[in-house]
């Protein structure tokens, strides 16, 4: 299987846990670039649109705050707008956009001090809702309580730990990408993201008070 | 490790750093729980696992079925109009740096400048910037117009920047390439820019300074343009031209100017006589200004240094308070009225911005910006009472942006 997870067709949007469903193949995309750059004011807004909910995904799973989600993901739009012009070709630009958002998600972290505390959105159905096959109620409800207790524990880690789960299981970004995104080696993301998932156990552990789930 | 196979105590991840010792590796771990082996490596590396320790390969597991859980979460949607709220700026873009239509027959383009002083002796000047304009074309100039925005050689990302403004205020961007030059030159020609050069402000310098603490100067900036933007009287944010940026704009690009009659003023060395840098400048620009009259310009306004953030350039601080903030290490001028500055310092607040009050010059005795600070500058000067008499009177207030308190994060 490749690192990257789940194979991707070249001209099918993929699903992604982080962010709705995207309209934007890679070859729009370039199209759209392409006609922005040539004077079409309404390409980068296509394009922004097409990312809009990868950008919320990554700022919501961050943050785990709705309204905060929001401001920084406009803050990313307007980071996206500003430097599109400096957009090099060198990385993809889905791995470059996701950059932008990511880096105004850690440096709210920074302000705010990080180790933020779980906090449930209930009214935005934060979407952890059980998508499994289980023939059984209960066990559906199990498996949707080991989702919400991983996604309160992923709002206490650290997180720059955080940032690399949020890109590698909600984004589905390789090791190549993310280490682009976070500007570390491809050895240090993978160094990072085992070290991460084991933290993100023992939060769980933790606040379960030692009990599997 | 507990009995319970559990992940020990205070949460240590000893069972995984003791499997690297006894032949499973942190990577072949990692592959695992990623699923990125295929099945033969996989079963070998499980049978690896589990002589070291059963427990060892309920914790993959373990690990393996959170990613999977994590994986299975549902897509959140965004709010409907997160893109909508900056379409504007996208629009804005169009407008102002980041392309300019071709130069339109009969536009009367004025340009103001500081060490292209001598350009004021042709009723022209140009505003300086030390950013690069990083956009690219808008097509292909009409025939016979000067384009601006033709696009730039390979971009210099410490090349300064001409901007030219109109009669409707709207600012054009253009990188003084061998292209932009020409279209310079030719709007020279044009005689075009004999519009009113605008004025410096005679705003008052404030005794005090504000400096704003954050790792993010660009949000910041943007924060203090709105905060300024709710000012009732015309206000203006500049970025203060350093001498080191006037005299490296000298080096990089002086107008050739033979034949006008006209001189640029004679920027110091690197390490000169600032203070006689700084007054011969304005003695050019009032020179200048001098000869403009002369040559029958409309107005003789002295010349604007810096980069224009906010406001109107006519309501920015004059390139002597520029230069001299800038040496005394404030890389910013806002100018208002000093009725705003309460509401002004009350927005920076409700932004989450720290904010402190300084003493001009030495840094000393500053204040947080909360219902004492406010009182505090009030008594620091008199601006306040001088605007209780007169609601017009306008401040220069130098501000500077500095790091956050705090370390920043440490990786783990």
């Amino acid at each position: 299987m490749s690192p990257a997870g789940p194979r991707r067709t070249k001209d099918k949007p993929i699903r992604l846990a982080g962010g709705a469903a995207e309209a934007l193949t890679p070859l729009r995309e370039q199209q759209l670039l392409q006609a922005w750059r040539s004077g079409r004011a309404d390409a980068l807004a296509e394009l922004l649109r097409g990312y809009q909910g990868r950008i919320y995904g990554v700022c919501y799973r961050m943050l785990r705050n709705h309204d905060e989600a929001t401001d920084l993901a406009q803050d990313a739009l307007v980071k996206v707008l500003e430097g599109i012009d400096s957009y090099n070709g060198r990385s993809q630009l889905s791995t470059w956009i996701i950059r932008v958002a990511m880096n105004c998600c850690l440096s709210h972290l920074r302000k705010q001090r990080l180790r933020r505390h779980a906090s449930l959105d209930e009214a935005r159905g934060a979407g952890d809702g059980s998508r499994t096959a289980e023939p059984s109620a209960a066990l559906r409800v199990q498996h949707a309580e080991a989702r919400e207790a991983l996604v309160q524990a992923l709002s206490r880690i650290d997180a720059e730990m955080r940032a690399i789960i949020v890109l590698r299981d909600m984004q589905d970004l390789d090791y190549q990408q993310i280490g682009e995104i976070l500007g570390v080696p491809v050895g240090t993301v993978k160094s990072r993201l085992f070290r991460a998932r084991l933290a993100l156990r023992e939060e769980v552990e933790s606040m379960l008070g030692g009990e599997g789930v | 490790m507990n009995n319970n196979g559990g992940w020990g105590e205070a949460g240590h991840s000893r069972p995984m750093g003791e499997s690297m010792e006894q032949g499973v590796r942190e990577s072949e771990l990692l592959d695992l729980i990623e699923g990125n082996l295929d099945p033969v490596a996989a079963r070998s590396a499980r049978e690896r696992l589990a002589r070291t320790s059963p427990e060892l390969v309920a914790a993959v597991d373990q690990l393996r079925a959170d990613r999977d859980a994590l994986r299975s979460l549902e897509a959140v949607s965004p709010p409907r109009d997160l893109v909508l709220a900056v379409e504007p700026l996208l629009a804005r873009s169009m407008l102002v740096g980041r392309r300019t239509p071709p130069w339109q027959p009969g536009r009367r383009a004025w340009v103001v400048g500081a060490s292209a002083a001598a350009v004021l002796g042709l009723s022209a000047g140009v505003w300086m910037v030390s950013d690069a304009f990083r956009g690219s074309p808008s097509g292909p100039p009409l025939s016979g117009q000067a384009n601006l925005a033709d696009r730039p050689d390979p971009i210099d990302q410490t090349a300064p920047v001409l901007m030219a403004s109109d009669p409707a205020g709207e600012l054009h961007h253009a990188v003084p390439s061998s292209q932009g030059r020409r279209a310079f030159d030719a709007l020279l020609a044009q005689d075009a820019a004999s519009a009113s050069i605008p004025g410096s402000t005679t705003a008052d310098v404030a005794g005090f300074a504000i400096v704003i603490e954050s790792n993010d100067s660009a949000a910041t900036r943007e924060r203090l343009i709105e905060a300024l933007a709710d000012c009732t009287i015309p206000s203006a944010l500049v970025r203060n031209f350093s001498i080191e940026e006037a005299v490296e704009f000298q080096r990089r690009w002086s107008p050739d100017l033979s034949g006008t009659g006209a001189t640029a003023p004679r920027l110091a060395d690197a390490g000169g006589d600032r203070r006689a840098l700084h007054h011969r400048l304005a003695d050019h620009a009032r020179n200048a200004a001098a000869r403009a009259l002369a040559g029958g310009a409309s107005d003789a306004d002295a010349p604007t240094l810096g980069e224009q953030l906010a406001g109107r350039p006519a309501d920015a601080a004059t390139p002597e308070t520029q230069l001299d903030l800038a040496d005394r290490g404030y890389e910013l001028s806002a100018t208002l009225g000093a009725v705003d500055l309460p509401k002004v310092l009350a927005r920076l607040s409700e932004a989450g911005l720290q904010v402190r009050l300084t003493e001009l010059g030495d840094g000393s005795s500053s204040t947080r910006v909360d219902g004492s600070a406010l009182g505090a500058w009030r008594r620091w000067n008199d601006v306040a009472s001088r605007a209780a008499l007169d609601p017009t009177v306008r401040v220069t207030v130098p501000m500077t942006i500095q790091a956050a308190a705090g370390s920043p994060h440490r990786e783990r």
